[in-house]
């Protein structure tokens, strides 16, 4: 068994300090419900594991915060490490039995689904229900 | 070998709201929606056997073979890749050829680090020469123009292309529909097409490039995009991602096309000339557009319903998607699949209801955040019909 520290991320912040960063670069601000989209798919192909980065913070493990600079260098152009290592706050540490139990761990099921998510608001009308016929 | 001026232009055949040249159906696209399209392509990048360099390419050297198999000469589609605004192919020597001027090399990176953008144009180039061809410079990275060597190693490129999909013939005219509401506008859409047509919309002789409204555009290949979109989906869907994350990108990139595309040409002069004299209302500006969209290739746009309060129906008779969906794959039962049109139709509403775009607006990035894009006042949308799904034709509702 071994500690496994974990760092949690407030989402609003990072989408703020992404853009503050590309602006500083010479490059355009992006949306941030693009960014969380972009982040989520990007996160799921790079970890084999879907974090919802459309809450209000998110909690990664080490591996996890590396592949998210990783991300932000590759994708957005953003060589983050400062500002991830000043927007971070360390929870306390979790005990994990195999890197098997890290690597299903899923902090996504953590993310806090109230706030900012409320305010990114998808495109897409998905209904359950049987389509309507036409009037 | 520049071989730009020695051929006529190819022949467009328009039927069902179609272009076809070469007998493969042609929609007009803006650089911001390439870039963004091909960005969300490559976010794929190292998931298993999944390839999306291989698939930017591949999927067009297809399309470029079906052509061959036409009778297309080499110059004939050398001639094209300008015609239809990719840039200027140039050969320097047995191995090696050049794009001085390309859409893709010049007007394409999003968000990520600068790096090689021209698999369409390798791709073209593996179906023009029938070797397999990579990108060694790139106008992004710095470099003067675009280079391509052509290696030895074999191609082997399968035809996706396979399923029998007829074009729907009896479409109904404009405000002639079951179901559709009362429409009282001037707007007359065949003046409308007819100017437009006017327009030279093709590659300057110089560049090769499509340089109109304030972008760049193509006159590109539709089951190109059909393609490297729905393989592009499907992988995202089969490594889990949520169907709501992965269709809000290529929602997103419709979205982007309307709000550079549309609103473009809604600010410029040819619009003003020949659309706007004929408007008198929101309502009236929506229909110009919808007429102008008739004429992009992308299948036939009929609006069903105006209801700024509540909702805006729009349907898509041979929407280039629903038809490119049914060449290419069997029939599904997913509704919400025609994503090009869900981001269009959304944004044209955006476009007069969320932002005024009679206001003459500049449509600068920074306004696309904080603005357009601002989900404060956004509508939401839905299809509720499908020609992937087996439904007649896609049919679309915009609400708050």
């Amino acid at each position: 068994m071994n500690d496994q520290s974990i760092y949690a991320i407030n989402m609003g912040a990072l989408f703020e300090a992404l853009n503050a960063n590309r602006k500083n670069n010479g490059f355009l601000e992006i949306d941030n419900p693009l960014i969380a989209s972009k982040l989520g798919i990007l996160f799921a192909l790079k970890t084999n594991g879907y974090i919802n980065f459309k809450g209000e913070r998110v909690e990664l493990n080490d591996t996890q915060l590396i592949a998210l600079q990783e991300i932000l260098d590759q994708h957005f152009n953003a060589e983050m490490t400062h500002e991830i290592r000043a927007l971070v706050t360390m929870q306390a540490p979790v005990q994990q039995n195999s890197a098997a139990d890290k690597r299903h761990r899923s902090p996504s099921s953590r993310a806090d689904n109230t706030g900012l998510f409320t305010k990114i608001k998808g495109f897409l009308k998905i209904k359950s229900k049987i389509q309507e016929e036409p009037a | 070998m520049n071989v730009h001026d020695t051929h006529k232009p190819p022949q467009v055949i328009t039927t069902g709201g179609h272009n076809l040249i070469g007998g493969l159906s042609r929609v007009f696209h803006c650089n911001h929606y390439n870039a963004y399209l091909q960005m969300t392509v490559l976010m794929t990048q190292g998931m298993g056997n999944h390839n999306p360099e291989r698939l930017l390419a591949e999927s067009v050297t297809a399309l470029i073979q079906l052509l061959k198999q036409r009778g297309y000469s080499e110059p004939a589609l050398l001639h094209e890749f300008s015609y239809c605004g990719f840039g200027q192919l140039q050969q320097l020597d047995d191995n090696t050829w050049e794009t001085p001027r390309s859409h893709y090399g010049e007007a394409i990176c999003t968000h990520a680090k600068p790096s090689k953008s021209c698999y369409f144009t390798s791709g073209y180039l593996q179906g023009v020469l029938g070797k397999t061809v990579c990108e060694t410079e790139c106008k992004i990275e710095g470099t003067h123009t675009d280079k391509f060597a052509v290696l030895e190693e074999p191609l082997n490129v399968e035809n996706d292309f396979t399923r029998e999909f007829e074009l729907q013939t009896a479409i109904p005219e404009r405000f002639a529909f079951d179901g559709c509401h009362k429409f009282d506008t001037r707007v007359d859409e065949q003046t409308i097409i007819a100017n437009f047509k006017t327009l030279p919309l093709h590659g300057n002789e110089e560049s090769g490039l499509i340089e109109a409204f304030g972008a760049v555009l193509t006159n590109h290949f539709a089951d190109y995009y059909n393609r490297i979109s729905y393989e592009t989906y499907f992988a995202l869907r089969d490594a889990g991602i949520p169907e709501e994350d992965n269709k809000e990108m290529f929602i997103q990139a419709g979205h982007i096309c309307a709000f550079n595309t549309f609103g473009r040409i809604m600010n410029s002069p040819e619009w003003y000339e020949v659309v706007a004299p004929m408007c008198d209302t929101k309502e009236d500006w929506l229909h110009g557009m919808i007429a102008v969209i008739n004429f992009l290739g992308w299948g036939m746009y009929r609006v069903e319903k105006i209801d700024a309060e509540k909702e805006f129906i729009v349907r898509v008779y041979n929407s280039y998607e629903g038809v490119g969906y049914r060449r290419i794959y069997p029939m599904t039962t997913d509704k919400n699949i025609s994503f090009l049109a869900m981001g269009a139709i959304l944004g044209l509403v955006h476009s007069l209801w969320k932002i005024d775009i009679r206001d003459k607006l500049e449509l600068t990035p920074e306004f696309y955040v904080e603005q357009f894009n601002n989900p404060e006042n956004s509508y939401i949308i839905e299809q509720t019909h499908a020609i992937a799904a087996g439904d007649e034709y896609d049919r679309f509702i915009v609400s708050k």
